[in-house]
């Protein structure tokens, strides 16, 4: 069962962060935008890291936090925002949803990987 | 015929560093060998890159020149004003919206022009007199929406999300133009709306499928080669990025576009995209900034072009953009210091 979730519509960026997460030892599993993540993450309850775009079709990435946390009533998993969003007002409502980091686009993953590794336990 | 680089590389010599200044190529059509070399000199000084063109080799190079910001046309091209009248209706049927500017002979004060002459053209000019072409070419080539400094932080952003993308390429750019032509250059394109305080419209980034393909890294877990699915997701990524940048830098501020009354407008203009015909309207003639940006592969000498256009044809605001430009500079260095780090909440 993965234990870190990559949810974006851009398949560059899934293969990206995904590649690097698992090439670093890492379990992880794909979403292509907010409603496949929440499906995905309603199968798997044991995923204890999430990585989500902001815009993407079907469903954004923090709508889908909202509904991680209402309708799953999951508040234990982390979410960190990976997007081109820089506004003041996108982080708030982010934080206001329970996301724990953000990060603006593009993907560093050296920089992350402590971080990302701690937070998926 | 100067290229866009070469000019910006002679500019450089001159001492004028701003390389991103865009340039306009024109189609140069003089029968005279000395007439069109001094015209096109004329042209180098300022800003355009002339491209004489034979009269039997019109229609091909309208066909090849798809960048082009307008046309010089002699008033006897071909040998007559009749044979210069009828590729001014070749002109209006093939690229109407090209602006065509008739040179005038100097002792020519007045004297009947074939009917051609006098609709097509949009501006015309008097052979000796330098300042009335430039004139012409001021009030009808050269657009003024896209100031020096929006044209460098456009190719700012966009080089490093370029070298982003492909660390393992070089990445350089032609210089900037300005063109109006509504042709298609790639194969894959995407277009996605550009709204801040102070412009609305559209980006579009295209290019050429095999030249990609070839030049794309094997995507990772993936032992098979990369294929057309890779070319549109990375373009569209790379669209992504440099839409969510231009966004971030430029935003502006709430209250100029309340008063230039777009504040959350919602009107959008229906996007004509005729891939077998080559052809693609933004719904209005507004000229659009054209950089091209070229990667190249060191080893093997391979390079793709991606073309990049700005088009701001659903409004604009030039003191809006002024207000945003001192604000943007800032904004710029904490982007790139900000991005790829994670903010923990």
């Amino acid at each position: 069962m993965a234990k870190i979730l990559v949810v974006d519509d851009s398949s560059t960026v899934r293969d990206e962060v995904a590649g690097f997460l698992r090439k670093n030892g890492l379990d992880v599993d794909t979403a292509v935008d907010g409603k496949d993540g929440l499906a995905k993450l309603r199968s798997n309850p044991g995923v204890k890291l999430v990585v989500s775009d902001v815009n993407m079709p079907n469903m954004d990435g923090l709508t889908m936090v909202e509904k991680i946390r209402s309708e799953l009533a999951n508040t234990a998993v982390n979410v960190v925002m990976l997007t081109t969003e820089s506004s003041p007002a996108m982080k708030e409502r982010g934080k206001a949803a329970g996301v724990r980091g953000w990060i603006v686009k593009p993907f560093k993953g050296e920089a992350v990987l402590e971080t990302f590794r701690k937070l998926a336990g | 015929m100067a290229r866009g680089y070469e000019i910006r590389q002679a500019k450089a010599e001159k001492g004028n560093m701003n390389a991103n200044k865009p340039v306009s190529k024109l189609l140069l059509l003089e029968s005279n060998t000395a007439r069109a070399d001094a015209i096109a000199q004329i042209g180098a000084a300022h800003d355009c890159a002339c491209v004489p063109v034979r009269r039997e080799a019109l229609s091909a190079a309208l066909k090849a020149h798809y960048d082009l910001g307008g046309v010089l046309l002699g008033e006897d091209f071909g040998g007559s004003r009749e044979a210069a009248a009828a590729v001014a209706v070749a002109l209006e049927a093939e690229r109407p919206e090209l602006p065509v500017v008739l040179r005038r002979a100097a002792h020519e004060s007045g004297g009947d022009l074939p009917e051609p002459l006098r609709r097509v053209p949009c501006a015309s000019w008097l052979e000796g007199d330098e300042q009335s072409l430039l004139a012409a070419l001021g009030a009808n080539v050269f657009s003024h929406d896209y100031p020096d400094p929006l044209v460098d932080g456009i190719t700012d952003m966009t080089l490093g999300r370029l070298r982003g993308l492909f660390p393992q390429l070089e990445v350089n750019w032609d210089t900037p133009g300005i063109v109006r032509d509504r042709i298609l250059f790639g194969e894959v394109l995407t277009l996605i709306p550009i709204e801040t305080a102070w412009c609305r419209g559209w980006l579009l980034m295209q290019t050429e499928e095999a030249p990609l393909i070839e030049l794309l890294p094997p995507r990772a877990g993936r032992d098979e080669a990369s294929d057309f699915r890779d070319v549109n997701g990375v373009l569209a990524e790379l669209t992504n990025l440099v839409w969510g940048a231009f966004r971030n830098r430029y935003l502006g501020n709430a209250r100029a576009a309340g008063e230039a009354g777009w504040g959350r407008a919602q009107v959008q203009v229906p996007l004509l995209i005729n891939h077998r015909r080559r052809y693609l309207s933004f719904g209005s003639d507004n000229p659009q900034l054209c950089i091209k940006y070229r990667l190249t592969c060191a080893d093997t000498g391979r390079e793709v072009v991606i073309d990049q256009r700005f088009v701001f044809s659903l409004g604009w605001s030039r003191e809006g953009f002024d207000e945003t430009a001192a604000q943007a500079a800032a904004a710029a260095e904490e982007e790139e210091q900000a991005s790829g780090e994670l903010e923990l909440f």
